[in-house]
């Protein structure tokens, strides 16, 4: 029986995917790699050393009841002022504080700007706990935290995080492997076989993207799988979004990737632009760091990335936060349209004009 | 002669494309740029901004007056917050969780006393990074209007002093910024591009062309060809460097012995070093596509392992081993302490014989391959 | 008489069990060219990279020029131009600059300009590498053979992909650095140039000499001195049918060919047997010898197969 041209270009080039080495580490292991890196550096990571707060009394009220109060750090003592930094210097504590019943001294690592950071927090809502339990004085403001959930699940930065790989993985195999693979083609000559064939420009394009499609899947699954079971992510996965998230994303970011390919030439130059993009949308779409903490001229810069909309979808799919199901669908058919069009478009010029010199 | 004639060849053929240009000399400098801009607030919220719903259904009293003059502070053209009124919790909430607003501030009802204060209760997302911020400083600046209250109208009132002392063991304890911390990471983050991606692809590139057989027809022997690569390598490394000099000096205002001599020659450790792994990648990998792979690994654990944005010591033994390992947790380290700044207990011997031993090794390992690397049978 | 200007004894090159190179022998004179002719895989560019130093033979000796230097010297390297099989350079430098940074590495060096006119280069000269046509890029590869004025040239497969108007193009530049008595030792697979170019043919299969000498030489060794060919219509033949006819065989598409010492008594002996067995001769015709017919008398196999 004769397969069909969609169901041979599908074969065709999902083997060609598979069997290419280096797309296959970039697309399915390579965002493994981030989710190691990020998942284990990221402080709500296990046996992250940095809850513990270190301490040394020798005067005045108990310091170790209101760091443990706190709720925020675990108290550790030590035995003088010169062993507690002597951990800090160890890399075995991050910040320690000494008390004296007067005055309270905080210990740091010069050049630990994280905790630096953080440093003044600490001291502040600590000398304030402290001067409380001293004086026994009412505060004006008695401020208790309440943690919310954005979705069906208490999630954690690490939870945000991981989310963003995946709409990064997803960035990856829809913008990346087309302005490679298409490339390739296209200045390899093959793309010209397929023109003097009987073949419909869409057949073509549906057989690619079809390809993408399944090494999209693979590459959340592997990331999700590690995520869940190896960094114990908690996600709930609806996965019917999941699905649609994953279908009109990749779809996206081809369209993205296409649209490259149309306006430079020269296939190497489609190549490095993207490389600039994703570096751009990794530190601008709100993945590493939150929108609100960039400088004005990012953030409007940033709400024209089509990754910062892939992640809020896939956040939404995973029950980390969720938007109203007309915005969810309203992004996700604009993704995927967007991606037709493209898709459309790319066939008739890849397939149908002429020489593009 | 003959040797300078090629190198100015073969240097030209390579900075003439743009993916080199790019990649090696204007992309570091964009990611000092950008990481300077976000991380370098040093926690400072003067460029943040963060939407605060705020819900108080009490009647008006001496204790709201002071909670909405705090608000003011915090609100308008130079505070962080967008502060907005909302008539419930449940309003309020529900635009924290569809992300209208970071953070949301419940007055409890009908519970204001001038003997037991306002009770606020702050609400964020849990693990979204822009909530908890929003919710950490209003958190900071309620408490610090606790505080200057209560010094103000209690004469019992206990004073808990605050210092805090810097934990180092270099003789100069500079005030350190961000863009100081980061300024050797980016130095290096050059020099890994360069090294771990352009050299062996370049060689390889060659080699599989027939550009290398071709020279190895001619009287440039094999090792001139080597040296020829090895200098175009160092000028691509000097050129960003420069350009990250004049960036950090006269925008930045980096300073802090980026020009003593330990420092520069730091830089050319972290330069040789960086090759000679380089140069080990080649050896290993036949093709341009496994020089990616191997390429761009070793890039992101390297930079990321090495603790060049953040401190890695906290890490569990499972990966804080990896630290210890990589050459540029020492690298980097040797140029911050050349700048004075210090953040591992290491005494300094160790972060020049580590990756001392890195190059004898790689080297080792490169010098067995040499002639296959170098495409001459 | 020349002197002798290259000598290889007994080469050989294994790869794994695969003999490239069998046990090659050849001398070069000074100003000749040979042409070192077989099919693909016969060995050609092994061989002649182990005479350009490329390559290390497993067995045998190559020594070049008076003092028979071992070709990796740089002695030798000073004095031989070499035109690899798949022309390279950097893609980003130009044709002029390409042109400089070879030369820069000869202590003897033509000017460039000249090697720029000599190769018809001129509108080229600022383009870039990589916006080559394939004859441009043979010709600036030749032009790169040829910065230092070498007494000796290796061309590997010179026109290869090329068009027939460039091959000739290419094919007088050969002939006029032999004019200038450099000697040019050639590898091809193509029987027309090696019957063009060469003064002596060295034929090569599985990595070893099968035969040598001059073009008469070789043709003259099968023993024929015509072939003649033709089609039969009317009436299905086969070569059992045409008794007589020396070496009679049938080739679908090419039709029938046999050798003939007699072309007149031969030729009368077809009409005869046409008229007996009842069918037409088409398109009859009559040919030397060349190249091809002296590999598959030698091998059994046509040199295009």
């Amino acid at each position: 029986m004769n397969k069909s041209p969609f169901v041979s270009l599908v074969q065709a080039c999902f083997r060609e995917s598979l069997r290419n080495k280096a797309e296959i580490f970039f697309n399915l292991f390579f965002p493994l790699l981030f989710v190691f890196i990020f998942g284990s550096l990221h402080p709500e990571s296990e046996n992250y050393h940095k809850t513990w707060l270190g301490f040394y009394q020798s005067r005045g009220p108990d310091i170790e009841t209101v760091i443990s109060q706190s709720g925020a750090w675990e108290p550790r003592r030590y035995d003088d002022p010169e062993a507690l930094k002597d951990a800090i210097r160890r890399g075995e504590l991050n910040l320690g504080v000494s008390f004296d019943g007067q005055i309270a001294r905080f210990f740091f690592k010069e050049g630990d700007l994280i905790t630096l950071s953080k440093l003044k927090l600490v001291q502040l809502s600590l000398t304030a706990s402290l001067e409380k339990h001293a004086s026994r004085l009412q505060p004006m403001f008695t401020i208790s935290r309440q943690e919310e959930s954005a979705g069906k699940v208490m999630a954690s930065g690490r939870d945000y995080i991981l989310a963003g790989i995946i709409a990064i993985g997803i960035l990856s195999v829809g913008l990346m492997s087309v302005v490679t693979m298409f490339g390739r083609y296209s200045k390899s000559g093959a793309l010209n076989q397929l023109k003097i064939a009987p073949l419909r420009p869409m057949s073509f394009v549906m057989g690619f993207t079809f390809s993408r499609m399944i090494l999209s899947f693979i590459s959340l699954l592997l990331i999700l799988g590690v995520s869940v079971l190896g960094l114990a992510a908690s996600f709930d996965i609806n996965w019917p979004l999941l699905f649609i998230t994953m279908v009109s994303s990749t779809l996206g970011m081809m369209a993205l990737g296409l649209l490259l390919l149309l306006v430079f030439r020269n296939p190497e130059t489609a190549n490095t632009t993207a490389g600039i993009l994703m570096f751009i949308m990794h530190f601008l779409a709100g993945i590493f760091f939150p929108i609100a903490m960039l400088p004005g001229y990012m953030k409007a810069f940033s709400a024209l990335l089509p990754l910062k909309y892939v992640s809020i979808l896939v956040r939404h799919s995973l029950g980390i936060e969720l938007i109203p199901i007309s915005q969810f669908l309203l992004l996700s058919s604009c993704l995927a349209l967007g991606g037709v069009s493209m898709l459309w478009l790319a066939g008739r010029k890849f397939l149908v004009s002429e020489s593009r010199h | 002669m003959r040797f300078w004639r090629f190198t100015r060849g073969f240097f030209l053929a390579e900075i003439r494309e743009f993916e080199v240009l790019f990649w090696s000399i204007v992309f570091p400098l964009l990611l000092y740029v950008f990481l300077s801009a976000v991380l370098g607030n040093d926690g400072k919220p003067r460029s943040m901004s963060f939407n605060l719903a705020v819900v108080n259904t009490n009647p008006a009293s001496d204790e709201t007056a002071i909670f909405n003059q705090t608000l003011d502070a915090v609100s308008g053209a130079e505070g962080p917050f967008k502060v907005t009124f909302l008539g419930s919790s449940e309003e309020a909430l529900e635009a924290l969780k569809t992300g209208k607003q970071d953070v949301v501030a419940v007055l409890a009802v009908g519970k204001i006393t001038r003997s037991r204060g306002i009770p606020i209760s702050l609400h964020s997302i849990s693990g979204k990074e822009s909530s908890q911020v929003a919710a950490n400083i209003l958190e900071l600046v309620l408490e610090k209007t606790n505080l200057e209250i209560e010094r103000h109208r209690n004469p019992a009132f206990q004073h808990i002093g605050m210092a805090e002392e810097a934990v180092t063991v270099s003789a100069s304890s500079p005030k350190v910024a961000y863009k100081d911390y980061l300024f050797p990471a980016v130095a290096l983050m050059m020099m890994l591009s360069v090294a771990l991606l352009n050299s062996p692809l370049s060689l390889g590139f060659y080699r599989s062309v027939g550009i290398s057989r071709k020279i190895f027809t001619t009287p440039l022997r094999p090792l001139e060809y080597f040296g020829a690569h090895l200098t175009k390598l160092l000028i691509t490394m000097l050129i960003p460097l420069v350009l990250l000099y004049a960036m950090a000096w006269f925008i930045y205002g980096v300073r802090g012995g980026i020009f003593s001599p330990g420092f520069f020659l730091s830089l050319i450790l972290g330069m040789v070093t960086l090759i000679s792994i380089g140069l080990v990648i080649a050896s290993v990998a036949g093709k341009e596509s496994s020089v990616m792979v191997i390429g761009q690994t070793l890039y992101q654990v390297l930079m990321f392992m090495g603790g060049f944005f953040f401190p890695v010591m906290g890490l569990p033994w499972s990966l804080r081993w990896l630290v210890y390992v990589v050459p540029t947790t020492y690298l980097v380290e040797l140029l911050r302490r050349g700048m004075g700044i210090q953040t591992m207990d290491m005494a300094t011997i160790w972060l020049i014989l580590v990756p001392l031993a890195w190059v004898i090794i790689s080297m080792s390992v490169f010098s067995r391959n040499f002639s296959k690397v170098m495409g001459n049978e | 008489m020349s002197k002798t200007i290259l000598n290889a004894v007994n080469l050989k090159k294994y790869y794994g069990s695969t003999k490239a190179v069998d046990d090659v022998s050849l001398e070069v004179r000074e100003g000749e060219v040979l042409s070192i002719l077989g099919p693909n895989g016969a060995g050609k560019t092994t061989t002649l990279e182990m005479l350009e130093g490329l390559r290390k033979p497993d067995s045998g000796t190559v020594g070049l020029f008076e003092e028979n230097w071992e070709p990796t010297r740089v002695q030798v390297k000073e004095r031989i131009g070499v035109q690899l099989q798949n022309s390279s350079f950097f893609r980003y430098l130009s044709v002029r600059e390409t042109l400089e940074l070879f030369r820069g590495l000869y202590s003897h060096r033509l000017p460039v300009r000249d090697l720029i006119i000599m190769m018809n280069l001129e509108e080229k000269e600022k383009t870039l590498v990589k916006h080559l046509s394939g004859g441009q890029l043979q010709r600036l590869s030749l032009a790169v053979a040829m910065v230092n004025d070498p007494r000796l040239i290796f061309l590997d497969e010179p026109t290869a992909g090329l068009d027939p108007q460039a091959r000739r193009s290419h094919w007088a530049t050969v002939l006029n650095l032999k004019k200038q008595g450099k000697t040019i030792i050639l590898t091809t697979h193509y029987m027309e140039e090696a019957e063009y170019l060469a003064d002596r043919i060295i034929i090569m299969d599985h990595g070893k000499v099968v035969a040598s000498g001059s073009l008469d030489d070789l043709v003259s060794s099968i023993g024929a001195e015509n072939y003649i060919s033709f089609r039969a219509s009317g009436r299905q033949m086969q070569p059992e049918q045409l008794p007589g006819l020396n070496g009679i065989e049938y080739k679908e598409g090419d039709g029938f060919s046999f050798s003939s010492d007699d072309v007149t008594r031969d030729l009368g002996a077809l009409f005869e047997l046409s008229r007996e067995q009842h069918f037409q001769i088409d398109d009859i015709r009559i040919r030397r010898p060349d190249l091809d017919d002296v590999f598959l008398h030698i091998t059994g196999r046509k040199l295009r197969d």
